[in-house]
């Protein structure tokens, strides 16, 4: 970056901007290699092309930057928020449905790993639509599928399995992204206590995760899912390995992914309750916490990391910590707008 | 059983030595990086030949000591007559300790956490009570040189920067990085004043007699170097596990631009003070929010943890008593705050469980002969200057140098590199001003020598506003930033001179020798952004 007061900033730099997300993208940058004056490169670009209405420019940011939205771990900062909100609306007023409809399909992605379901919907809805009218079947059903995640975690889990049975019905036997249903279906066999057939369909999502190029991210979840059937089946010595297994994957990735980090050390966490090892489990969701909370807003993930500090009070006898974080995940939950109700039967299901 | 961590036990071994982790790594053949890891108890040795190897480093030769260090580091001891049975092959490797469950704390609950038999009513009343007991704790001992190791941020280093500046991470990180001297703090206002250390600050904190602790001081005194030090105890001993907190910040450079560009400040009332916390605890913010949710919202948050909250500069901001009064509605035995200002307090203007402490000038011969030779052994790798300083420590001299600068610790360096260079005659030329203004004084002489100095002198200046710029980002400025730098600005052939020049006339922090890690202090920051 040349330090020189005399340089025209009336321009967007777009080699500047190319090389910042070569460097963005490198696969050793964590979050704390991001340098503030870099971002205000990319903040400052934005601004310029709002400015100047430029709507070819902010799309162009976005496809330059985008992947750095489809790794969890910055989404959370107000540079990529504000980027793929512009970056949306620039699309739409351009009427390039292409790129809206790929926005769109992201944003709900986003605001789905953050808990904002019923928005990623609204989002994965209008996605769907668009790649349908542009006559790309295949990322419609992609978009179509993840309104079934979203569907599942406000609780209605029958419109879920309904979407599910259909996807699966709809892609081919030998299609490695068929893990993706696969894998919910699991879940939703979970939640029905039916864990035998669960642990079956995780199985089977696990195999076609690995064959998916570059899939190691895909495959961390799924490993993370079955340590927790088998956790809730009791058996713990098959469960563990799992879990380190997910978590070894994961540190390949040092800082990309911080999310999947925290979902993998919360469902260990909640093995380690399972296992007599409160302590153990506090110390692990304590980690869980640290590595999302700086990220901004990922409130859904959060509130199951408190709720699992609540049980594990709950066997430690302390009955004013699991208070405490009930009532803080109520607290989160209230912000997702999600029903405390179905919080007390999942409970309820879980435990009886 | 009381299992002792390893890198407590490392850190002991190396105090009894008076030698460094840089020292350790490069007998046991490691790098730096690493041995630091083992002091702060971020890893391991990865093979228990390596804690042999580290046993003979330190000349560790009785078989207990020896079967202390590897059961320390999670081996079965091998040593001597209590040899135990030889582990499977394989065992006795350590799975990284990022999700090595069996090396997780079982026997340290965060809270009051025995198991009664659930069948046992006095029991679970007794745990009941447990749970709801505030009373004051044993005093707990607390080795003499706590806080040595420096603490592994990790996953808080982004957050910590942008809110405290890099100087003060690297305060955190950095060992070496503080001198006890004896009468340096000072409780309240008592009179007579008594002094006391930093470590009866942490035993006060600890103690639960004192939540809240406010460092006051006019600037340079070293208020956050002593801060750094108490948390870095706090984390050695067990009694913290995350940082929160914020500083008042008003302006940064534009890069770009190369002038100062105002930022909001961290906060400027109590309100954005916890909109700041809430952020950091990853709360969703809301406008219509009472005071009382604010405050149980976030003791709900960190229940369980052992939080320090850090709150710098409370001075700017004009709510101050307001935000110590909403720091007393959050605090707790596990969780603590820490606050830096410039401003005195009286003790009646703030709430109870809280405990005013000054730094004092240095004002004792011996004091300021052991500050000096630390600053000595500290810088001398980037000013070899300073070893000059060593043979000419006299009390003459010392005195000397108390009455210019007052006794306060950062004009004390900054005054002695300067002699270093120069001659104890330099004393006699220094203007007849104290405190923050002889500071400035001295920021702008050598700002104006570096100009004197041609293109060197020049591209110096811009390194400082560069790392001033940086303070907050939370990005480490090595060597390799610092020759893109002068690249881009091709002038890669004055970096050598340039850094030379700042490390004699300024105080520029470097916390890696090796791979560079630079920062300047708040108060040059500040200068520099004026300029």
């Amino acid at each position: 970056m040349s330090f020189s007061p005399q340089e025209d900033d009336m321009t967007i730099d777009w080699d500047a901007l190319h090389l910042l997300a070569q460097k963005l993208d490198s696969a050793d940058l964590t979050p704390t290699g991001l340098d503030v004056a870099e971002w205000s490169k990319l903040d400052s670009a934005l601004s310029r092309a709002l400015r100047e209405r430029d709507d070819e420019a902010v799309v162009r940011l976005r496809l330059l930057f985008g992947f750095l939205l489809a790794r969890d771990t910055v989404t959370g900062l107000q540079t990529m928020q504000r980027l793929e909100r512009e970056a949306i609306e620039s699309a739409k007023r351009l009427e390039d449905w292409q790129n809206l409809a790929d926005f769109l399909g992201a944003q709900g992605h986003n605001l789905h790993r953050k808990g904002y379901h019923e928005e990623a919907i609204e989002s994965f809805e209008q996605a769907y639509a668009l790649y349908t009218q542009l006559d790309q079947p295949f990322e419609a059903l992609k978009n179509w599928f993840m309104t079934a995640l979203c569907h599942r975690a406000l609780g209605d889990r029958e419109k879920a399995q309904n979407i599910i049975r259909d996807i699966l019905q709809n892609v081919d036997e030998h299609d490695p992204w068929r893990g993706n249903p696969l894998q919910v279906k699991a879940w939703l066999l979970r939640d029905e206590g039916r864990l035998e057939e669960a642990e079956q369909a995780m199985r089977a999502a696990l195999e076609a995760h690995a064959q998916v190029a570059d899939g190691d991210i895909l495959v961390a979840g799924a490993l993370a899912d079955l340590g927790e059937i088998l956790s809730m089946q009791r058996r713990f010595t098959e469960a563990e390995p799992c879990f380190r297994q997910s978590l070894a994957i994961l540190a390949r990735h040092p800082g990309q992914y911080q999310r999947q980090v925290a979902r993998t050390q919360w469902k260990y966490g909640e093995m380690l309750i399972e296992t007599g090892q409160p302590n153990a489990a506090l110390t692990l969701l304590a980690k869980a916490d640290d590595a999302i909370r700086p990220y901004g807003a990922y409130y859904d993930l959060l509130w199951r990391i408190e709720l699992a500090r609540a049980l594990a009070y709950i066997k430690l006898h302390n009955l004013p910590g699991a208070w405490r974080k009930f009532r803080i995940t109520l607290r989160l939950r209230r912000e997702l707008n999600l029903s405390n109700w179905i919080l007390v039967k999942q409970m309820l299901r879980r435990f009886f | 059983m009381h299992h002792i961590r390893f890198s407590t036990l490392l850190a002991r071994h190396l105090e009894a030595r008076e030698r460094s982790a840089s020292w350790l790594a490069r007998r046991v053949g490691v790098s730096a990086a690493t041995a630091n890891r083992w002091l702060s108890g971020e890893t391991r040795p990865q093979t228990p030949e390596r804690v042999i190897d580290i046993a003979r480093a330190l000349s560790i030769t009785e078989p207990e000591a020896i079967n202390e260090l590897l059961t320390a580091a999670g081996y079965a001891t091998s040593i001597g007559p209590q040899s135990s049975r030889t582990r499977e092959k394989g065992a006795n490797k350590p799975l990284d300790l990022d999700w090595d469950i069996s090396s997780l704390p079982e026997d340290r609950a965060s809270e009051p956490s025995s198991s009664p038999s659930r069948f046992s009513i006095t029991a679970r009343w007794a745990n009941l009570r447990r749970g709801f007991r505030r009373g004051k704790r044993p005093a707990l001992a607390i080795p003499r040189h706590c806080g040595h190791a420096p603490v592994r941020l990790q996953e808080q280093t982004l957050a910590l920067s942008a809110a405290f500046g890099v100087y003060f991470v690297g305060l955190l990180e950095r060992e070496n990085s503080f001198v006890s001297l004896q009468n340096q703090l000072e409780m309240g206002d008592a009179h007579p004043a008594s002094t006391i250390a930093y470590i009866d600050v942490v035993q006060r904190l600890l103690s639960n007699e004192t939540h809240i602790i406010i460092l006051a001081s006019h600037g340079g005194m070293g208020k956050s170097t002593v801060a750094a030090q108490i948390i870095r105890c706090l984390f050695e001993l067990g009694a913290a596990d995350v940082i929160l907190g914020d500083s008042a910040k008003s302006k940064i450079i534009d890069a770009n631009l190369g002038e100062p560009k105002a930022i909001e400040p961290g906060y400027s009332d109590a309100i954005g003070f916890f909109y700041r916390l809430r952020e950091q605890l990853g709360l969703p913010q809301q406008t219509r929010i009472s005071p009382k949710q604010y405050t149980r919202d976030i003791r709900d948050r960190l229940y369980g943890r052992r939080a320090i909250i850090f709150v710098d500069n409370l001075e700017t901001v004009a709510a101050r008593d307001q935000i110590v009064r909403f720091l007393s509605a959050v605090v707790s035995p596990n969780i603590r705050a820490l606050v830096t200002t410039r401003r005195a307090f009286r003790e009646t203007e703030y709430p109870g469980k809280t405990a005013l402490v000054h730094l004092r000038p240095i004002t004792d011969i011996s004091d300021a002969a052991i500050f000096l030779r630390w600053h000595i052994e500290r810088y001398r790798h980037e000013n070899p200057l300073l070893t000059r300083l060593s043979l000419s420590l006299d009390e003459a001299h010392l005195q000397r140098l108390i009455q210019v600068t007052g006794g306060m610790p950062l004009l004390m360096q900054i005054v002695a590199s300067n002699v270093a260079r120069l001659s104890w005659s330099y004393l006699d030329d220094l203007p007849k001003l104290l405190g923050d203004a002889l500071l400035n004084s001295l920021y702008e002489q050598a700002w104006r020598e570096l100009q004197a100095e041609g293109r060197a002198g020049r591209a110096a200046q811009r390194v400082l506003q560069r790392i001033a710029h940086h303070t907050h980002s939370g990005h480490r400025i090595t060597f390799d930033t610092m020759r893109g730098w002068f690249k881009a600005d091709r002038r890669l052939e004055l970096l050598p001179q340039s850094l030379t020049l700042l490390y004699e006339r300024f105080l520029i922090v470097n916390n890696d020798l090796e791979q560079g890690d630079f920062a300047i202090t708040p108060s040059l920051a500040e200068f520099v952004s004026r300029q």
